[in-house]
Parts: C-alpha cells; sequence; structure tokens
C-alpha cells in the first residue's frame, strides 16, 4: 500500500525549486519606526478588536445564537492588517474567502452591524441574507466574503480590471488560502493579471492547513509564491505572517508595484488557532504545534514592541483591551435586540432594479 | 394578454448581391425604413449601438477582438471600439467569467462570449455561485449588469460535448435571466434590453440561426425581457417552440395546415421570465398544446411550461401537453441519428397529431 | 464584568452532555484559554477553556452530573464584583431552561441510516440498465373519461355524458365528440315534464333567529288531550284505498248546477255518516269503564284555526243531505275561526273526521279525540295506477285511515266500517238518496 508520504515524494533528481527559504528580512526598529505611533496604536487596536470579535462570535456558536459556518481569524491578525493599512476605501478594494471577518473590520464596517449579520438579523451588514462568510461593502471596497474556495480571485482580478479600465489608480487585493492556490481560478487568474497588467495584489495567507489537509499534502511545492510567481511572469514576496511590521512592510511595496501596474504574488506563512472553523476539532494538528505557534501570538508581538519603546503603558494596554471588550459587547447587545428579516424579505433583491 | 402576431416573413431579397455585408454592424438600407441583416449582423449592431451610447459596456472573450469572433459575432468591433474595449482572453471560462464579475461589481457592464454555451459549464461555478446570487445574497448592495452570450444547442453535426442546449439548466436559478431569440429581430431587440438594465442575462443565440435573414427597422427599438409573440396563428394547436425550434415548428405548421390543423406558434423569446400568460391565451383558444425544444425532456423548458399551464389552464385542455424534445441521449454524430435525436419537423407534426387525436 | 460560564455545545445538534471534571476551584484565579473543565458530550470528551482572565467566583454544577447546553454552571467575575444579583439571574435562567419539556430540544441522533439507502437506490438503478426504461403507465381509471374542456362545455350546455361516446384513447371523450353532440341534439339532458302546479314554498326566515313563545291556553288543553289520547288509547288503524274516480265526477256534475258548491269532504261526511248508521259498533264513546253506542251520527269535523285546532260538530249527520252537510260545516268552519262557535258546538260528536286531502297527501294517521272511538283520516285524491278489469290502468285514489280504540272496535268491525265506506264512496250515487 502506497503511504502519502511516498506519493508526495519529490524523486532525487528533481530540478532546483524555490525552497530554499525566502523569507522578507526586515528591521524590526526601522519599520517600527516607519509606521509611527499613531498608525502603530491603531493596527494594535484594530488587531485587538479582531481577536475579540472572533472569540465572542465564537462563544456565540455554543449558545446557538450563531448558526452555520463561523470561519475564525484568530492567529492570522497580522497579515491583513498590515495590508489593509494601506488601503483607500472607495478607491482600493479588496476580496477575500469566507475567513473574512477581518477584512471587514478592518475596512472600516460597523461591528455592530458585522455581528447583526452573524445573528442572522435584518440589521445586519447584509441583511441577515448572507451570514458569516459574505461580508461585503461598496463605499468600503470589500467585494466579500466569498464561499466557494477560489471563486473570488477572478472577482478580484476584475476588480483590478475595472480599475485598469477607469484609470482610478486603485488596486485590488486578493486574499486567498494556501488551499485556493491548486485550485484553476488561481491560475487562471494570475495568467490574465499577468497578461493584462492588472493592479492586483495576490496575497496567499499560508496558515499551513486547508481545512484538514497539511499545505504539504495539497501543494507540490513548499514555497507558493516563490515558486509560482516566476510562472507567471510576477514578482514574488513571502514573509512572516505572525509579524505585523514584516506585513506591514511588505504590503507597502506590493501596492506600490501594483498601482504602478503589474500583479504581485505574496505568500504570508501565518496560523490560525482555532480550527478551519468553529465545528472543525482540529484533530490533523498536535497541542504541541499549537502551543508553539501561541508562544508567537502576532499581538501579544506588537504589545511587546509598543511597550517596550514605551509607546504604550501596561495600564494603557489594559484600557484599550476593555474598550475593545465594550465595543464589542454593544455588538454582541445590538445583535441580541435587533429583529430578524420580516418574511416580506423573502424574495427581495433576487433582481436588481 | 394575447401574444402580438409578428410572423417571421421572408425578406424581399437576400444578401447576396455584391457589396453585400455578410456580417458586421451595418445591415443593408432598403429605403424605406428598413434595412436587411442577418442574425448575426442584428447581434453586432446592437452590441455596437449600446457601446457606442455607454462607454462602460466592453467585449471579452476567446477570439472576439482580433480573430473577430469565431462565428464573426463580434466582427469589427475592435476596429471601432480598441482593443480595452474589445479583449480576446486565453482559453479560462471560469477565470474570465470571474473577472467579468468583479468588472460588475466595481462600474463596468462586461458583455462576455463563450464560444458555445457548452464551455459555460466550466464557468458555471461562477455563473451561479457568483454572478446570478450577488445581489440577493448582499442584499441588494451590489448589482451584476452583465450579458453573457453565444450559440446555444445543436451546431452542424458537433456531436455530444457541443451540442447542449442550457435554457432549462440556468433557468433553474433564481437570479438569472435567459433569453433564446429565434429571429434577427428578437436578437436585436433583446440585446439592447439586456445592455441596459443591470441583471446577469444568460443570452442564448443558436449557431445555425447566424445566417437567417429578415427586414428588421432601422431606428431604435428594444424587445422586452418576458413578452412572448406569435409567430404564427391558427386555432387547433399552439405550438411553443424555443429558439432554433422555432422554424422547425413554422415547418411544420405549413405541412399540417394542408391537412387541415392550422397551428398556432407562441415564441416565448425569454424562458425567464416565462410569459405563460401568453402561452395561456393561446391554449385557451386551441385547447391543446405542443411544446419544442433543444433541452433534454427530464426537467426541460417544456417540464416548466406543462406545470404552469396545467395551472392556468386545466379546464381548458382537451388533450394532455405533449412536449417534443432533445432524445434522452448525448447528441450522435451519424446523420441518420441526429435527425431523430433532434426535434425536427417530422416529430412535431406526430405530436401536434396526436395532441389533435388525428 | 461579570461572566456566566454557559455549558458548551460540542456539535450543532447536541442538548446536553457531562461535566466531566472541574479543573479548577471556586476562588481560583484564572487565565484566559485556561481549561477550567473537562466535558463531554456523546463523540468526545475535551477541555472547556476559559473564555475570560478572571476569578471563578461561583460553582453551580457538580461534576459527573449531566448538565444541559446554555446552563449556567459557573459564574467568574473580571474585577471581583458581587455575585449576588448574578447568582438570581442565573438560577432564574437555569430553572426556565430546565423547566422546557424534553422534546422541545432536538435531540442528538446518530448518524441516520436514511442517506445509506438513498445512496443504495440510485446504485440499483444503475446496475440494471434496462431498468432505465419509464413503467409501462397503469390501466386507465375505470369510469367515465372525459377532457377537461369536453367537460365544461358539456356541463354549460347540459349535455348528458353518460349518452355520449368518446372518441379519443381509451373512449375518452373529447371537445370533438362534444362538438358533435350539440350538432345533431343528441344527449341532452331530458326536460323535466310539464309540471303539476307547484305548491309555492313558503319563503323560509334565512336570520336563523329562533323565537321563544309559551303555550296558548288552547294549546295547553290540545295538547294534554292528544297526549293522553296517544298514550292511553290503544290505537289500531286500517287503511283503504277507495277509486275516488265516480266520486269526484258526482261532484263535478253537482257543481255543474249553479249555486251549488259542494267539496269532497262533504261527500265523505255524508258517507262516513251513512256507514257509522250500517257499522253501529263504530259509532261509540268510551268513559273507560262503559261503551255508549250512539243512535245519531254526529260527526266532529277537525278544522284548522290560526290558534290550532278544533272540531265542531255535525249533530245528526245522517239524516242531512250532501247540500246541507256542506253549508253547515262552512258555517261551522267560519265560526270556527272567528271564534265564535259555543262550546255545545264543539263539545261532543261521536266520530271524528280529519282531512288533509287538499295537501295531496298520499295518506295519514289521525288520533282518536277521547271519549270517541275512532277517527278517520282522509287523505288526497292522486293519479295511480289501479286493477280494472285485468289491467293496469290510471285511476284517481283517495287513501282512507281509520284509527280506532281497540278496546271498543275489534278489527274486523273496524273493516267492516272501512270497506262500507269504501263501498259507499265508490258508488256515491247512494250518498243522494
Amino acid at each position: 500500500m502506497v503511504t502519502t508520504s511516498e506519493l508526495t515524494q519529490k524523486p532525487s533528481s528533481a530540478g532546483t525549486t524555490a525552497d530554499s527559504s525566502p523569507l522578507y528580512r526586515i528591521d524590526q526598529d526601522q519599520v517600527r519606526e516607519e509606521i509611527g505611533t499613531e498608525r502603530l496604536l491603531k493596527m494594535y487596536r484594530q488587531m485587538l478588536l479582531i481577536r475579540r470579535f472572533e472569540e465572542q462570535a465564537e462563544q456565540q456558536t455554543k449558545t446557538r445564537k450563531i448558526a452555520g459556518f463561523l470561519h475564525l481569524y484568530i492567529g492570522q491578525e497580522a497579515v491583513a492588517t498590515g495590508f489593509l493599512e494601506h488601503l483607500s476605501p472607495g478607491r482600493d478594494s479588496a476580496v477575500t474567502s469566507y475567513r473574512c471577518h477581518a477584512q471587514a473590520l478592518l475596512l472600516g464596517i460597523d461591528p455592530k452591524e458585522l455581528m447583526a449579520e452573524l445573528y442572522g438579523k435584518v440589521t445586519g451588514n447584509v441583511k441577515g441574507k448572507g451570514g458569516s462568510m459574505h461580508f461585503f461593502s461598496k463605499e468600503k471596497g470589500l467585494l466579500g466574503g466569498h464561499g466557494i474556495v477560489g471563486g473570488q480571485i477572478p472577482v478580484g482580478t476584475g476588480a483590478g480590471f475595472s480599475a485598469k479600465y477607469l484609470g482610478s489608480g486603485g488596486a485590488s487585493v486578493v486574499f486567498m488560502g494556501d488551499g485556493a492556490t491548486p485550485q484553476g481560478t488561481f491560475h487562471e487568474s494570475l495568467n490574465m493579471a499577468s497578461l493584462w497588467n492588472l493592479p492586483v495584489v495576490y496575497v496567499i495567507e499560508n496558515n499551513q492547513y486547508g481545512m484538514g489537509t497539511a499545505c504539504a499534502r495539497a501543494v507540490s511545492v513548499e514555497n507558493i509564491a516563490a515558486a509560482k510567481a516566476p510562472g507567471y511572469g510576477m514578482q514574488a514576496f513571502t514573509f512572516d505572517g505572525l509579524d505585523l511590521f514584516a506585513s506591514w512592510k511588505v504590503a507597502q511595496q506590493a501596492l506600490a508595484i501594483a498601482r504602478a501596474g503589474r500583479p504581485v504574488l505574496i505568500e504570508a506563512k501565518t496560523y490560525r488557532y482555532r480550527g478551519h472553523s468553529a465545528s472543525d476539532a482540529a484533530l490533523y494538528r498536535t497541542k504541541e504545534e499549537l502551543e508553539h505557534y501561541k508562544t508567537l501570538d502576532p499581538i501579544d508581538r506588537v504589545q511587546k514592541a509598543l511597550i517596550d519603546c514605551g509607546w504604550l503603558s501596561a495600564k494603557g494596554a489594559e484600557e484599550l483591551y476593555e474598550q475593545v471588550a465594550e465595543q464589542v459587547q454593544e455588538a454582541l447587545t445590538f445583535s441580541d435586540e435587533s429583529a430578524l428579516p420580516p418574511l416580506s424579505d423573502l424574495q427581495t433583491h433576487v433582481f436588481a432594479d | 394578454m394575447p401574444a402580438v402576431l409578428t410572423p417571421l416573413l421572408p425578406p424581399r431579397r437576400q444578401l447576396l448581391a455584391p457589396g453585400d455585408p455578410i456580417n458586421g454592424h451595418k445591415g443593408v438600407d432598403l429605403g424605406d425604413g428598413m434595412q436587411l441583416v442577418s442574425m448575426r449582423m442584428a447581434i453586432c449592431q446592437a452590441l455596437f449601438e449600446e457601446m457606442t451610447a455607454n462607454d462602460k459596456i466592453f467585449v471579452m472573450g476567446e477570439e472576439v477582438a482580433e480573430y473577430n469572433g469565431a462565428y464573426k459575432v463580434t466582427k469589427g468591433l475592435l476596429d471601432i471600439f480598441g482593443a480595452k474595449r474589445v479583449v480576446d482572453t486565453p482559453i479560462t471560462e471560469s477565470g474570465f467569467t470571474g473577472i467579468a464579475v468583479g468588472a460588475a461589481m466595481t462600474g463596468l457592464r462586461p458583455v462576455i462570449e463563450y464560444m458555445s454555451w457548452n464551455f459555460s459549464m466550466v464557468a458555471f461555478d461562477q455563473i451561479i455561485s457568483n454572478a446570478s446570487k450577488m445581489s440577493y445574497m448582499t442584499g441588494g448592495m451590489f448589482s451584476i449588469p452583465l450579458v453573457m452570450r453565444g450559440p446555444n444547442g445543436a451546431g452542424p453535426r458537433v456531436s455530444s460535448q457541443h451540442s447542449h442546449a442550457v435554457e432549462a439548466l440556468y433557468s433553474h436559478f433564481p437570479g438569472l435571466i435567459v433569453v433564446s431569440p429565434s429571429t434577427p429581430y428578437d436578437a436585436k431587440g433583446l440585446m439592447k434590453t439586456a445592455l441596459r438594465q443591470n441583471n446577469p442575462v444568460c443570452f442564448l443565440e443558436n449557431e445555425l440561426l447566424y445566417n437567417l435573414q429578415q427586414e428588421i427597422p432601422i431606428g431604435e427599438y428594444t424587445v422586452p425581457f418576458g413578452v412572448a409573440d406569435l409567430k404564427r396563428q391558427g386555432k387547433d394547436c399552439t405550438i411553443v417552440a424555443i429558439n432554433r425550434c422555432v422554424i422547425w415548428a413554422l415547418e411544420a405548421a405549413e405541412a399540417l395546415a394542408k391537412e387541415g390543423i392550422e397551428c398556432e406558434v407562441v415564441d416565448p423569446r425569454s424562458i425567464k421570465p416565462l410569459d405563460i400568460g401568453a402561452i395561456s391565451d393561446s391554449v385557451r383558444k386551441t385547447n391543446r398544446c405542443v411544446v419544442v425544444e433543444e433541452c433534454y425532456q427530464t426537467g426541460g423548458v417544456g417540464a416548466e411550461i406543462c406545470a404552469q399551464l396545467m395551472q392556468t389552464c386545466f379546464d381548458d385542455l382537451d388533450a394532455p401537453v405533449e412536449r417534443v424534445t432533445t432524445t434522452e441521449n448525448p447528441m450522435p454524430y451519424a446523420e441518420n441519428l441526429e435527425n431523430e435525436t433532434l426535434p425536427k419537423p417530422h416529430r412535431i407534426i406526430a405530436a401536434v397529431k396526436k395532441a389533435c387525436y388525428r | 464584568m461579570i461572566i456566566e460560564l454557559l455549558f458548551p455545545s460540542q456539535s450543532p445538534t447536541m442538548t446536553e452532555g457531562t461535566l466531566v471534571s472541574w479543573k479548577v476551584n471556586k476562588g481560583d484565579q484564572i487565565k484566559k484559554g485556561q481549561p477550567i473543565a473537562e466535558v463531554q458530550s456523546d463523540k468526545s470528551v475535551s477541555d472547556w477553556e476559559s473564555p475570560e482572565n478572571g476569578l471563578l467566583a461561583e460553582v453551580l454544577f457538580a461534576a459527573g452530573g449531566m448538565a444541559q447546553v446554555n446552563q449556567v454552571v459557573g459564574i467568574m467575575t473580571t474585577k471581583g464584583e458581587d455575585v449576588g444579583p448574578a447568582l438570581a439571574k442565573a438560577k432564574q435562567k437555569n430553572d426556565a431552561l430546565l423547566a422546557k419539556p424534553a422534546g422541545a430540544a432536538p435531540a442528538e441522533k446518530p448518524a441516520a441510516p436514511k442517506p445509506a439507502e438513498t445512496v443504495a437506490a440510485p446504485a440499483a438503478a444503475t446496475a440494471a440498465p434496462v431498468a432505465a426504461k419509464p413503467a409501462a403507465p397503469s390501466a386507465p381509471a375505470k369510469g367515465m373519461r372525459v377532457s377537461p374542456v369536453a367537460s365544461r362545455i358539456a356541463a354549460a350546455n347540459q349535455l348528458d355524458l353518460t349518452r355520449l361516446r368518446g372518441s379519443g384513447p381509451d373512449g375518452r371523450i373529447i371537445k370533438r365528440d362534444i362538438e358533435a353532440a350539440l350538432a345533431n341534439g343528441s344527449a341532452k339532458l331530458q326536460a323535466a315534464p310539464a309540471k303539476a302546479e307547484k305548491p309555492k314554498l313558503k319563503p323560509f326566515r334565512a336570520d336563523g333567529v329562533a323565537t321563544t313563545t309559551a303555550l296558548t291556553p288552547m294549546r295547553k288543553v290540545i295538547g294534554a288531550r292528544l297526549l293522553q289520547s296517544k298514550q292511553q288509547i290503544p290505537h289500531f288503524y286500517i287503511t283503504e284505498a277507495i277509486d275516488a274516480g265516480a266520486l269526484e265526477a258526482l261532484r263535478q256534475q253537482l257543481n255543474s248546477i249553479e249555486g251549488v258548491k259542494i267539496s269532497v269532504n262533504d261527500l265523505v261526511v255524508k258517507a262516513c255518516a251513512l256507514a257509522l248508521r250500517m257499522v253501529p259498533k263504530v259509532n261509540a264513546t268510551f268513559d273507560g269503564t262503559a261503551i255508549t253506542l250512539h243512535d245519531t251520527a254526529d260527526i266532529s269535523i277537525a278544522v284548522d284555526i290560526p290558534d290550532g285546532l278544533i272540531t265542531p260538530i255535525v249533530f245528526k249527520a245522517h239524516t242531512l243531505s250532501v247540500r246541507q252537510i256542506s253549508d253547515r260545516i262552512r258555517e261551522l268552519a267560519k265560526k270556527a275561526r272567528e271564534n265564535k262557535l259555543a262550546p255545545a258546538e264543539f263539545q261532543g260528536g261521536s266520530f271524528t273526521i280529519s282531512n288533509l286531502g287538499m295537501f295531496g297527501i298520499e295518506q295519514f294517521d289521525a288520533i282518536i279525540n277521547p271519549p270517541q272511538a275512532a277517527i278517520i283520516a282522509i287523505a288526497g285524491i292522486r293519479d295511480e295506477a289501479v286493477v280494472r278489469g285485468g289491467a293496469v290502468v290510471p285511476g284517481r285514489v283517495m287513501r282512507v285511515t281509520l284509527s280506532a280504540d281497540h278496546r271498543v272496535i275489534d278489527g274486523a268491525v273496524g273493516a267492516e266500517f272501512v270497506r262500507t265506506l269504501r263501498e259507499l264512496l265508490e258508488s256515491p250515487a247512494v250518498l243522494l238518496l
């Protein structure tokens, strides 16, 4: 009987692959200085908000107020936070998979309407019609929230097409997981973006598991962006996705390239602290592995950096935490008190006017 | 409301004179406000007129630009509008359909071509999971002004993978508009309507109808969605026919008239929304109905029409509704087998006679 | 901040589980993410992690027990708050939760066997390609088959579908069959025969309001007497069908004389009077102990009056001519309707005649008026088949029914009376003697 490892074993005479670690190195202090107090505090608070929002949402699945799928971003906060700090909502756009809560919060959508959407209330982001996987905002440029793995990649590419067509100078950031990169749409989109010089930044959030399958058992190369970008004539960046500073710095460069008219492929090596979704017991990884990654918690690292350089006191950190906790509590109360959609909404908006 | 009678009259002459165009957006001016066009020219003209009026409309697909379209429907558009607005794609139906959805969400109005609707299956996820649902799933926040067009149904002896008719498949999903015109007049009018509205449209053409010629007005006109018309009036049997089947139905009706059976041919033109009112009005008059389509019988458009007629015309039926469809087998290659698979006039005649108890 | 520790659900369908063990104690400081208990559903045992940093202020549930999902099993505080009010609220919540009937929450089901069944079915179908042919339609339903439009047009034109042969498949009646029937006028439903003058239907009250009125003294008396009669007199009944052709002819003949207006009843009264003289045992009254046979035929005639019924008497009817009887009855009836009858005019009598012939009634039985021993019920004269000379011919038939008190009158006597009456009425010229 052939084992999986035998199946995925490379023949010893395989040609060179870009497997030697291409991690983008930064000078922590330098980047911190470049970011500055205000922006860093803002991003720190954003990460706290994402974390708290996700944790509370998780709690509510156990009380059944939230049902269906719930895909949490806990552990991955540094990636989206660093990238979306560079976006101007309205001119630029972002699209992601079903793991979309962080992107929605970062682009400035009110946590109250996001939580209400998770509760399926009429005050929700999309009026209770979408749920956890389908957050959108026309004015802030969030094109979803998509349920089909890889389905969002050509859509985000289309947003880049529009930006170029209309000459808006905008860029499109397309988030996806490591599990999406084998999907046909990934390749079709990258090929066309490169062919037509579209301003798209593709960000692979490699949290090392596509649902229950380790990346190494699904993707034929270890460093996805590094290996595949040359295949499409594109530039690649790979960085430590648990490091906010690296994320921010790489994003800065990637968006500059995109706005100048070339797509870029990014890979963030990150980790998710929860299962694929709320109902995943995550038996495919060991407790030790999880414990190890918890010591690298991106929020703790930012907090440490802020406190070490004196930009935040321990008390200040506590206050910020309380503030965020209250903000999320407000969202929970709002959602509890909101009404379900009226039955007359059942068939509204099947078509646009 | 009874449908309007708009018979497919033979044009006063064919496009055969030297200098006559065979494609492109220009028709032959006949001098009295009418022009002579073929089906492909009518569609091209609609695209040309709407792209001129609205610079957000662009055309995308395989071979649409430099090749002028695999079936020359987009002939000349690249020269007029340039490569930004007439875009050749690699062979990536799923990819470019998704790109069109993203573009439609961010201010553009794409027209994408499937070289034939068989290839839309590759893009099925983008059409169903994205295009059809975006308005509903976002609570009305985003709309998808997208036209997907291309030839549908059997071609000339092109066998099983290239012969699907997809009306039933796409009309099944809420959020999609499905139209299937049979004449140049209908095609131009429906395409203009499609390009001016804000929902995803499956515009189903037919390769073997591209050369069909008709006199149409030179002036501006549109054909609304959801309105059927009569291609022939009659009192004995209603034939509801879709796309190329309209031509076969008219042939069958001519033959049946010689035997004293006068058929009324109703062309729905839109499959979704369906003008069940016009179909019902006709059936109330004739008391019998035969549906002719190129989809397969199981779950076909005829199945839907039968179910709806049961509701609207139960007390008016003298015989069960008959369906003449592509038979339940993939399209074979051999000529004689293909003839028996398709809903051709001889099968339509038999079905009408059965419904008339003759 | 007060935090309620709600027993967590491990899966979308779980409703309860076991709190296997606590990993912390009341009063412990707990870190966020620290396991505070082991919880078990029927699928697995897992750690329950603390949602917050704080103090475990109260433990409300003992380890080893079965808890409901969302049951408050503990309370944490982040800043050492007083848990008094929270405890009370938690208890309230738990009471409400546990009070719900067991059936309210969906039970955790084991993997349903059904999916396996449905998967098996298509596999079986594809195994035998021959089976892909649709089954032959079942045999046509019994009974008439009509197309919907044919049915509708037939109904609108009052066609009798049972008289049509369908030319459609399986004998289905179709539109052209209806059109043919309409063209040649066949299958029309029979027009109803020319009706005898129809009794007018009295308008009825559609509003459904009931009214209650107390009995008048007269009704009370009538009621009491009739009740007593029915309960205490052993009635028996003899019915005879009279061929009334001659009777009617005689009446007609008499009435053709100017100034003469004789009713059938007048002739019947005379006939009864004669019959009572011929069968005197019927002309009797009984007081419970003794029978009195009467000499004279004093016949009570039942007259309908507004408030009920009264029976004025034609005394010595056997001595009166038919005309005299007729006048007398008219007079009495008028008085009766005007409430001007003297008691002597309606108290007494030896025999009663009750006539419902004017309603065309076929036959009825009357109730004896005590102390009389008998009463006769005269029904209407109707067209009926009769046997004459060995052949069945149309005749005019009137049924008379004698109700007799069996204490006084025997069957044979009653029968003799009725037969005598019949003979008189069927040869009615004798009434003029």
